[in-house]
């Protein structure tokens, strides 16, 4: 399974409210598909967000969204750097270079 | 009164709890404030008076039943009771993970030994004993708790409100009888009596035979022709023979007159304080709040949208925001009015539609039906936009947030998040002690607060200088005296009544109206003072109280004339002195209260029957009423809730749940279906079972995450044994939906087809839609392609062939291609290409013009396959992030190869490689394949095992049964063409594992059978 992320812009803004019926809506698809969504993060404004799933493949995805009708800025795969070092350290090995 | 400990040590702090009439919890005699919230109250009565170990699960269900953390909501009520219950070292209130209890211990509670007194027992006591006992009633049990809004505690409540009311009449029966001797003591009793029961014949009766019996025949008249006028009034119906016979007795001179007056009873009307006037011209003290109103006022458009005023009820919320709508006109804006209400916790975008239907009209959007909720939502801020931009600054007062609607919650937020720079206002009021019973508009609050939305208003006591100024404004007569404090003393009656009211200027004026009517009584309650001036009022403004006190929200003349029967040229003259009282106020749309507590107290002075009879005749009439929207249904399934009438309403409930789904509002919806179930579950079978079937159809129309599919079927067999098919196929289709939606195809096939078998008399389109989209849905994914095909059998019966629907020819087309009919699966293929197109459903389009692609390329027809991909070019544009506009390159490079056998697979490459790019497994491996074909005939077969490879990983990773099997082929022809036999049966091995379980293509069958054959001559 891949990390999908899909990237939405809303206009108008979405709600908490919004965000549930949609992920209601796409549940149906999403289930037969294999979707599992991970997390979702919408701007403050409530005009951007990402929502990140565990799928087969980016078009998977796409398919469970436009199969339920539910309208998406971008899909793609992505990585999880989760092994990089805090930030204060990041500068360390350029400070040694010096 | 019960109490087990009076013999204890006197350090011991004495606990009494009261639950007859408000609740009241007292230490050593000295009240406790309770908190505010209502469902925490009727918490308290129901441990108190069950006495009993209780559940957790129990008491959620009780009082918490919904989408929010119920156990939360207990556990906060549960800490708010504990420091209340548990007073010195005593703990009465037991709580651990399960079980939640109250102990009384050596407490006093009012209802502890009710019911446990048999009429012997109470034939025996002393009289003194049963008046000490008659104390007790100081009104109903719990009384204002009932909660409609919570069906099972409101049940309970109902129950055991009757319960004490029943003691409280055989209690006062056995006192007139005591006072047999002495008519003038037994005729409070009696009155007593006829106040419980307005309409009852019996206390009528003994009334009358008391007056008789004291030698008052004229009053007895009097009494006689003012309960005929209510019995006509309120059941349409002639006083009875027995009734009559004491009217003739009276009448002819039979019952001599004796020379004994009555002492002055309320029989007669009493003088009527002179009229107040009816609001104040100018807003008193509050200056810094002023200056908030002015400067948030000043920053709109660029600052937060939402002014929120805080503060306990009485302390003057509404009259400062009323402040701010002058301020917004004297700005040259306009203001709009709407009010939640407390008895409309179900009316979705309550306070939103009265807002801006009083100023749009039918140009509402709440007025016509909008596709969706972001439709609604949207309509709603472009109105109030274009209305700010036109007409200048826009304010929306929206009072008493605390009973907000979860739709109306909702909106309040998106138009909040998406205003701009847009000059409308939202001001709104608030009891925060309340909000605790309302955690979505708690949400909203917080959430509005952390986006920098919100502005919020404390509204803090007033002080006594204040105070005495807005008594002196509005509130004349002997007592108040206009002298400023300080200037010369005040009188001490004034200055206890000012000090009294602590800031709170609602108490402050009931209290002066109080004193200026000649009242002694000014450290008395608010409720009291509001009871003794309804009593001053005429019969005529009590009645009408009565009415608007139990409609429980605003209200127009039409509608009081419509519930009470009256017209409204004998309604408005009661309505103007009911306004010059400063009890009710005129609006731009109807009429209210000055004030909640107002409203509370004029139900209030109605006893349980009245309020039941009441309710009844407005839910009649409320029900005759044009409704062409069914916006009244909430409101009469409230009123005949209340009335008792349980059918009429669940029916309400069936309709306002349904309305709430056309509103978007699912959250009302569900609460109303909860509401409908309850209510039924007490009618007879043949009644309730197409009820509860119907009620459940909102939950799951509404999409909701509960399981209903045991209960419907459950249900549909109970409308099979009623002799009920057309309720039967409602329940198994409403169970086909559910499976639908959780992707159990075969039991949501199982229950359609069970459905279909019991009736087809219901919604065949929205049936067929069903089965059409739930077959597209399989065929796209390859699964479960038999029971596909029978849903394009139901489909095709319900839709018919000529259907418009998309998804019919969709998966008429995909099941003709997977069975091998190429020829067929193209026209169906190009009439839902054409539909799709007719509809602009964009994605519906490109991927029949893929599948067409397929299709052509597979029958060798190349210059159809450019056609189509002309199109797939055209429509991706519209779609895409590359996939189709990929697909479409790789199909024209196949159709170019099979056009020009032996040239170059480069383009192909390319396309593939943004079909990588795009993520796009499924296309991939179609495409791979068709390439890998191409090659294994032109004889490049390490091309051609190369792209199978490749294809089986991209099959893999999207679990594509039929792609899996096309590349397995190809791979073992490959090497069988190569000689390596055992490599060829091994893919075979593989394709042979997966055939058994995969629904796979005709074609792709027939190619395993002919690989087969051949390796196997190739063996022999």
């Amino acid at each position: 399974m891949a990390v999908i992320v899909v990237e939405y812009e809303f206009s108008p803004p979405i709600t908490e409210e919004g965000l549930r019926q949609m992920s209601e809506t796409l549940a149906p698809c999403s289930r037969m598909r294999r979707l599992r969504r991970l997390r979702t993060i919408v701007s403050q404004d409530g005009r951007r967000g990402f929502c990140e799933f565990e799928a087969p493949d980016a078009e998977t995805v796409r398919d469970a969204y436009r199969s339920a009708g539910v309208t998406f800025l971008s899909v793609w795969p992505a990585k999880l750097y989760d092994g990089l070092p805090p930030s204060e350290q990041a500068v360390a090995p350029a400070a040694e270079n010096q | 009164m019960f109490s087990a400990g009076d013999a204890k040590s006197a350090a011991t702090p004495k606990l009494e709890i009261r639950l007859l009439g408000e609740p009241e919890v007292l230490v050593d005699g000295r009240s406790l404030a309770l908190p505010a919230s209502k469902k925490t109250r009727a918490l308290l009565g129901y441990l108190v008076k069950t006495g009993r170990a209780q559940r957790r699960e129990r008491l959620c269900e009780l009082l918490w039943d919904g989408p929010d953390d119920p156990r939360a909501g207990l556990r906060w009520s549960l800490a708010k009771l504990r420091p209340l219950l548990n007073a010195g070292a005593t703990e009465r209130l037991l709580a651990d993970r399960e079980r939640v209890s109250f102990e009384a211990g050596d407490a006093v509670v009012d209802v502890a030994d009710l019911g446990l007194q048999s009429r012997a027992a109470l034939q025996s006591a002393s009289t003194e004993r049963l008046m000490a006992l008659l104390q007790r009633f100081r009104g109903p049990f719990l009384e204002g708790l009932e909660l409609s809004s919570c069906p099972m505690f409101f049940a309970w409540c109902v129950a055991e409100r009757e319960s004490c009311r029943a003691e409280h009449v055989a209690l006062l029966n056995l006192l007139v009888e005591r006072h047999r001797a002495e008519p003038l003591s037994a005729l409070s009793y009696a009155r007593a009596l006829i106040g419980l029961d307005p309409v009852a014949e019996s206390p009528r009766l003994l009334l009358l035979d008391l007056l008789i019996e004291a030698g008052e025949p004229q009053r007895a008249l009097e009494e006689y022709g003012s309960y005929a006028r209510t019995l006509e009034r309120e059941l349409h119906v002639a006083p009875s023979w027995e009734l009559e016979r004491r009217r003739l007795l009276i009448s002819s001179g039979t019952v001599p007159a004796r020379a004994t007056s009555l002492p002055a009873v309320a029989l007669t009307e009493r003088p009527t304080p002179p009229a107040a006037p009816a609001r104040a011209a100018e807003l008193v003290g509050r200056l810094p709040q002023r200056q908030a109103l002015h400067a948030w006022l000043e920053g709109l458009g660029h600052d937060r949208p939402v002014l929120l005023v805080w503060g306990e009820p009485g302390i003057g919320k509404t009259r400062l925001l009323e402040e701010l709508a002058t301020l917004t006109r004297a700005f040259g804006g306009q203001a709009l009015h709407g009010k939640a209400f407390e008895a409309e916790l179900v009316r979705p975008y309550g306070p939103f539609i009265d807002a801006l239907r009083s100023q749009f009209g039918t140009q509402s959007p709440f007025s016509s039906q909008a596709a969706d909720r972001e439709r609604l939502y949207d309509a709603v801020l472009e109105l109030l936009q274009h209305t700010a931009e036109t007409q200048g600054p826009l304010l929306l007062v929206l009072d008493d947030v605390h009973w907000f609607d979860e739709a109306s919650v909702g909106l309040l937020h998106y138009l909040a998040r998406a205003l701009g720079t847009a000059k409308v206002g939202f001001a709104l009021a608030a009891r925060k002690a309340e909000l605790a019973d309302n955690p979505t508009a708690q949400r909203l609050l917080r959430a509005l607060g952390k986006a920098q939305l919100l502005q919020t208003v404390d509204l803090g006591p007033m002080s006594v200088d204040e105070l005495h100024q807005l008594v002196c404004s509005q509130v004349r007569g002997e007592g108040i005296t206009s002298a400023r404090p300080g200037d010369a003393p005040l009188p001490d009656a004034l200055t206890r009544t000012l000090n009294e009211a602590a800031g709170n200027p609602l108490f402050a004026l009931e209290a002066a109206r109080a004193l200026a009517s000649g009242s002694e009584d000014v450290t008395g309650s608010l409720s009291s003072w509001l009871a003794e001036r309804m009593e001053r009022l005429r019969e005529p403004e009590r009645a009408l109280l009565a009415w608007a006190g139990a409609l429980g929200r605003s209200f127009d003349v039409d509608v009081l004339a419509r519930v009470t029967g009256l017209q409204a040229s004998e309604l408005l003259p009661s309505l103007e002195r009911l306004e010059q009282h400063a009890i009710l106020r005129g609006k731009s749309a109807g009429y209210d209260f000055a004030h909640d507590v107002w409203r509370q107290a004029a139900y209030r002075q109605m006893s349980s029957p009245r309020q039941r009879l009441v309710h009844a005749q407005i839910a009649k009439a409320l029900g005759q009423a044009p409704d062409h929207d069914d916006a009244l249904a909430s409101e009469i399934a409230h009123h005949a809730a209340l009335c008792g009438d349980a059918e009429l309403a669940a029916r309400a409930c069936i309709t306002a749940g349904r309305r709430c789904l056309r509103l978007f509002a699912v959250s009302e919806g569900r609460n109303l279906s909860q509401r409908g179930y309850q209510l039924a579950s007490g009618l007879p079978e043949t009644v309730r079972v197409p009820f509860l079937v119907e009620l459940l159809s909102i939950q799951v129309l509404s999409e909701t995450r509960v399981d209903l599919v045991a209960t419907l079927l459950e249900l549909a067999e109970r409308a099979r044994r009623a002799g009920l098919p057309a309720v039967e196929a409602r329940a198994f289709y409403l169970s086909s939906v559910q499976q639908f939606r959780r992707g159990e195809n075969q039991a949501a096939l199982r229950s359609a087809l069970m459905r279909i078998e019991a009736t087809r008399q219901a919604e065949p389109q929205e049936l067929g839609a069903h089965f059409a989209g739930a077959a597209r849905c399989c065929l796209l994914l390859e699964q479960n392609v038999d029971v596909a095909g029978q849903f394009v059998t139901e489909a095709r019966k319900l839709l018919g062939d000529d259907s418009d629907a998309v998804d019919l020819a969709w998966s008429r087309g995909l099941l003709a291609h997977v069975r091998g009919d190429l020829q067929g699966a193209a026209q169906q293929l190009q009439r839902a290409l054409q539909l799709a197109r007719a509809q602009q459903a964009h994605w519906e389009e490109a991927e029949c013009l893929l599948e067409l692609g397929w299709l052509e390329l597979e029958r060798g027809a190349w210059q159809r396959v450019f056609e189509h991909t002309a199109g797939l070019v055209h429509v991706a544009a519209q779609l895409d992030e590359g996939a189709y506009t990929a697909a479409a390159r790789s199909q024209m490079a196949l159709a170019t190869l099979t056009r020009d056998p032996g040239s170059s697979f480069d383009t192909f490459e390319e396309s593939a490689q943004s079909l990588r790019a795009a993520d796009a497994n499924r296309l991939l491996a179609i495409a791979l394949n068709r390439a890998a074909r191409l090659a294994f005939s032109g004889g490049a077969d390490e091309r051609a095992s190369r792209y199978a490879e490749q294809a089986l990983a991209a099959a893999g990773v999207v679990e594509r049964a039929n792609e899996i099997a096309c590349a397995r082929l190809t791979l073992a022809e490959v090497a069988a063409r190569a000689g390596q036999l055992n490599v060829a049966r091994s893919h075979l091995g593989e394709l042979h594992a997966h055939a058994v379980s995969a629904d796979l293509s005709a074609s792709n069958a027939r190619a395993i059978a002919r690989v087969r054959q051949q390796i196997t001559q190739m063996e022999g």
